[in-house]
């Protein structure tokens, strides 16, 4: 018998499918008669599959993370021989024989441990006194560089977007898409992605408010460039400074980050959920934390190019002890894992999630907007409401009975009345101030992750 | 930032904003009068411009810009005023269910099944939803919506849903209007007489034809005066789309429509199916005229007798069915009169004339045996379709289909007739038939049966075969394999998904060997691994749901 059935469910599984075709052909292979050389141990799961080589593909599993590994040449992570085997051992367990993994089992179990290990001692030795001050020298100096390059790409902004105003609006709609896409690239040599992707979403000049919408954008470019000027002086918080390099996609080290003691959130955390965005061919996964002891929201961004995996395979609606880092903010969100342990089994949780009212959420948003003006959105969590479609729109309802758009896009919010049957849910969206975009709901510790319509199977 | 949050000064103030950056800061770049905090605040700008903090009337515009959005971020989402329009909406919730979600174990396989698209697929998906409802299941209630979706033009799935849908899936539909019209009983309860008659009168052609099936249900009368009214004034195509709504629900209140409007029409097609359908209404006076002339014209005593002499005279009125219909080239005109006049009859006929058994031997022997076995093959096959079914009829079409699949099975392909009667077996019947043929199908020499005829048997029915029977035929394909020549052609290896989805389940135990014995079969190799795999795929379903 395997513990594969009590730390994973079906969906759970599926739900760590790279995309559908894996989920399906994983659902497919999961039939033991494909399988051969069916074993299990504590933390660990084996099988051999009969492929189109001339041997079997030797897959394994480390139940722990899970972590998969497969002699398949196929570079989904995980592959379908991996959710397959995992799908056999919830289904039927006592087709595993229990006893000493094999040594194509064995090795990689050690060789996980001892990567765990030397990373881990990599990231505890110490740097001499010299290599600090070079490091650090060459780092200020980049970032002069950096802030130079910038400068100048504001300055071509700037009068780009006056050279907007002053010809109208009217005028923008007969211009051709490059005219966006040169000032945008122009922003990327200077060093500016995150402006460069703002004048790129000043190109849409179709569909209903779009004259609105270039506006309310241009508004939002001249206050960050502003704000960046401004930025030099020592009168501007540091937290706020941080803001304003993120707004123009400035990093933050990553590595320093997760030394710094300040920003950390420890305790257990539930992974409600992860979404997978296709960005420039760069697959974003966004995986949304809630701390069970206060509620907050950190989100944790990972990504992968092409079909290659994402560092770690997590399964949503589970529960987690960890501490997690936020990225320094004035409104801090986003968050990276300093540490994450093992899914927890048998946790209990009443899933009263804290979450906010249609008018909590406006004061909420209100008090980050006036710390942090460059914000777009923010995900927020609406307990207790009901979402339900009147003339061809879609509305929440809060437990105070008070009402907010929702933008669906290409969502598909019929799942979700479902899945609600018309009663009270938490939904977690993306609250702009004005309408919610759902990103999941969850209701009596199930979760669903709203998704866009399907056209065809 | 209170104040800023007052929708209609932010919205007014961003409205000229937005004008003047239309036309361009060229031409406007003035501020609207008024008052709000956002419209101060802006006003704020101004003055910083007259000190000279921006350069330029497009800094100044820009600056007014970020302000604004910002206030628009904050501004209330909706009015006041529409916050309680809405507040009224009263909304409903899903009574909670005394059944189960369906194990995750039969979801998987949904899961793997949802993912074909063709007939066996489809088949599988409603075997799945039967099986959730006899179970006492409920189907995962997220999957309801893209369930629906699927099924959207396959009323025979939905209703299966609607068994294993449970209250979420009332739930569903009472939100959603497109999909409470899948369901045509749902419909009915809500729809007016009065709007099935507009659309009717307005509506596509589709929306008519559903709109006056649904009214025949709902009041007869009304549809029955509604077509009455209007059937000369439509087009020939709605003539006959009015007439196979009336073939879907027929009743004897047809009579009097068919007999005075739609037999007198003026096109041949109308009248055709206007007789046809009289001729299933059994106590009909069209088809008692009908059954009259036969007697009158065929005897059955000792020695069979057929007197077609002036018969032209007496069939006037069947002219259209029973003279120009030809659907056997080959036979001659009173032949034909004979095969189709019999085809048409009322089945308590044959018991007047002698014992079934009789009657077969009669026909067999007689030298018009052609037209006469024809006409009773497609009159047995027909009675399924007739609305006046009795015990009677049931009886002796029932010993009338005995006998001749005693004496004639053999003739069953030979025409469309016989097809016809074929297809309409009971699937008991067809085993039975299949079973008493699979020795002679199997041998060799002057007594074997056309040796790939008995796919052919197979391919017409629907239904689930008997345990018995599939584990009889998967030998029998076992068995086979093995031949030099194997009674396994064209119809088999092209359908052999769609027999194993009939299969019974238990018939996975013969998979190995099915498997086994197809390996180095290149030709039936494929189709066969396909029909084991089906098979498995069923008995997985099965299991499932244990």
């Amino acid at each position: 018998m395997s513990r594969a059935k009590d730390l994973y469910t079906t969906e759970a599984v599926l739900a760590m499918a790279p995309d559908a075709a894996s989920a399906k052909n994983g659902s497919d292979l999961a039939n033991s008669r494909k399988w051969q050389n069916l074993g299990a141990a504590e933390n660990c799961l084996w099988g051999e599959c009969q492929g189109s080589g001339s041997k079997p593909y030797q897959t394994r599993i480390d139940l722990g993370g899970p972590a998969f590994k497969c002699s398949c040449p196929s570079r989904k992570f995980p592959c379908k021989h991996g959710l397959a085997l995992l799908l056999i051992a919830i289904k039927a367990d006592e087709l595993f024989n229990v006893g000493e993994p094999p040594d194509w089992v064995s090795e990689w179990l050690a060789a996980r441990g001892e990567r765990a290990v030397k990373k881990k001692e990599k990231e505890e030795k110490p740097k001499s006194e010299e290599e600090l001050q070079k490091q650090e020298a060459s780092k200020e100096k980049r970032k002069q560089g950096r802030i130079d390059n910038v400068e100048s790409g504001i300055d071509e902004l700037v009068t780009f977007m006056k050279d907007v105003l002053r010809q109208g609006t009217a005028q923008i709609q007969n211009k051709p898409i490059s005219y966006f896409q040169e000032r945008a690239a122009r922003l990327i040599d200077a060093q500016a992605p995150g402006l460069a992707n703002r004048v790129i979403d000043l190109s849409a000049t179709a569909g209903g408010d779009w004259q609105g919408n270039m506006l309310a954008g241009l508004g939002q470019l001249f206050l960050i460039c502003k704000a960046f000027e401004q930025s030099k002086s020592n009168t501007v918080p540091e937290l706020l400074k941080q803001d304003i390099y993120g707004a123009i996609g400035f990093n933050q080290s990553q590595e320093e980050l997760l030394k710094n003691e300040e920003n950390r959130l420890d305790g257990l955390f539930c992974l409600l959920g992860q979404t997978v965005t296709l960005e420039d061919r760069l697959r974003v996964q966004r995986s949304y934390f809630y701390h069970i002891e206060s509620g907050n929201l950190a989100l944790v961004l990972d990504f992968a190019h092409g079909i290659s995996p994402f560092a770690r395979v997590m399964v949503p609606g589970s529960f987690y002890q960890a501490c997690l880092v936020y990225f320094k903010s004035s409104t801090p969100l986003r968050a990276l894992i300093k540490d994450i342990g093992s899914r927890l089994e048998d946790f209990h949780f009443d899933w009263q999630l804290k979450g906010e009212t249609v008018e909590s959420a406006r004061h909420f948003l209100s008090r980050l907007l006036s710390e942090n003006p460059f914000i777009d959105s923010r995900p927020i969590i609406f307990s207790r409401c009901r979402v339900f479609h009147l003339n061809h729109n879609w509305w929440l309802r809060d437990k105070e009975d008070n009402h907010l758009p929702i933008k669906t896009g290409a969502l598909d919010l019929w799942p979700l009345v479902a899945f609600s049957g018309g009663g009270e849910i938490d939904l977690l969206a993306d609250f702009d101030g004005q309408t919610a975009v759902p990103i999941l709901a969850a209701h009596k510790g199930e979760i669903l992750r709203l998704e866009a319509k399907k056209t065809s199977l | 930032m209170n104040g800023i949050q007052d929708k209609k000064s932010v919205q007014e103030t961003w409205q000229a904003l937005k004008t003047s950056c239309i036309l361009g800061t060229r031409q406007s770049h003035s501020l609207p009068a008024g008052s709000g905090l956002l419209l101060k605040k802006l006003a704020f700008l101004e003055e910083e411009q007259n000190k000279g903090l921006w350069q330029s009337t497009e800094d100044l515009m820009l600056a007014r810009l970020a302000l604004a959005s910002l206030a628009l971020k904050l501004k209330a989402p909706i009015s006041d005023a529409l916050n309680q329009e809405l507040k009224q909406v009263s909304l409903s919730a899903a009574k909670e269910d005394d059944r189960a979600e369906a194990p995750p174990r039969a979801l998987s396989v949904l899961n793997q099944l949802l993912t074909d698209t063709s007939n066996v697929g489809q088949k599988l998906i409603g075997d799945w939803l039967s099986l959730c409802a006899e179970h006492n299941y409920v189907v995962s209630r997220q999957r309801l919506p893209h369930l629906l979706e699927l099924f959207r033009d396959k009323p025979s799935l939905v209703a299966k849903l609607k068994a294993c849908g449970g209250e979420r899936l009332r739930f569903l539909l009472s939100q959603n209007q497109d999909w409470h019209k899948l369901l045509e009983n749902e419909a009915l309860a809500t729809e007016s007489i009065e709007e099935l008659t507009a659309l009717f009168q307005e509506g596509t052609a589709k929306e008519r034809t559903d709109a006056l099936l649904r009214l025949r249900k709902l009041d007869f009368t009304q549809a029955e005066s509604l077509i009455e009214k209007c059937f000369v004034k439509e087009t020939l195509e709605s003539r006959v789309s009015i007439l196979l709504v009336l073939e879907k629900s027929l009743c004897q209140a047809d009579q009097i429509f068919l007999q005075n409007k739609a037999l007198a029409d003026k096109r041949k097609e109308v009248r055709e199916l206007a007789g046809l359908l009289l001729c299933r209404l059994y106590s009909s006076s069209y088809s008692q005229k009908l059954v009259s002339i036969l007697r009158q014209r065929i005897k059955f005593g000792e020695k069979f007798e057929l007197d077609l002499n002036d018969i032209e005279k007496d069939i006037v009125d069947y002219e259209d069915l029973v003279v120009k219909q030809n659907t056997m080239g080959t036979l001659g005109t009173k032949a034909r009169i004979v095969l189709n006049m019999l085809a048409l009859a009322d089945p308590l006929i044959f018991k007047t004339f002698c014992e079934p058994e009789t009657l077969v031997q009669h026909i067999n022997a007689s030298e018009w045996r052609e037209p006469l076995l024809y006409g009773l093959f497609q009159c047995l096959a027909d009675y399924r379709k007739s609305p006046e079914k009795t015990q009677e009829r049931d009886q002796i079409v029932s010993y009338l289909t005995d006998c001749l699949l005693e004496s004639n099975a053999d003739n069953l392909r030979e025409s469309s007739h016989g097809i016809n009667f074929l297809k309409s077996l009971s699937q008991e019947k067809t085993e039975k038939l299949v079973l008493s043929r699979l020795p002679r199908w199997s041998g060799s020499g002057g007594n074997a049966a056309p040796r790939l005829d008995m796919w052919n048997y197979l391919i017409h029915h629907d239904d689930d075969w008997s345990k018995d029977f599939s584990r009889t035929i998967a030998q029998f394909i076992i068995k086979e394999l093995s031949e030099k020549v194997p009674a396994l052609g064209y119809e088999f290896t092209m359908n052999a998904k769609q027999f194993a989805a009939r299969m019974h389940p238990d018939t996975a135990e013969l998979v190995p060997a099915l498997h086994a014995a197809a390996i180095d079969k290149d030709y039936f190799a494929q189709s066969v691994s396909q029909m084991a795999e089906i098979i498995a795929l069923r008995k997985e379903l099965q299991e499932a749901f244990k």
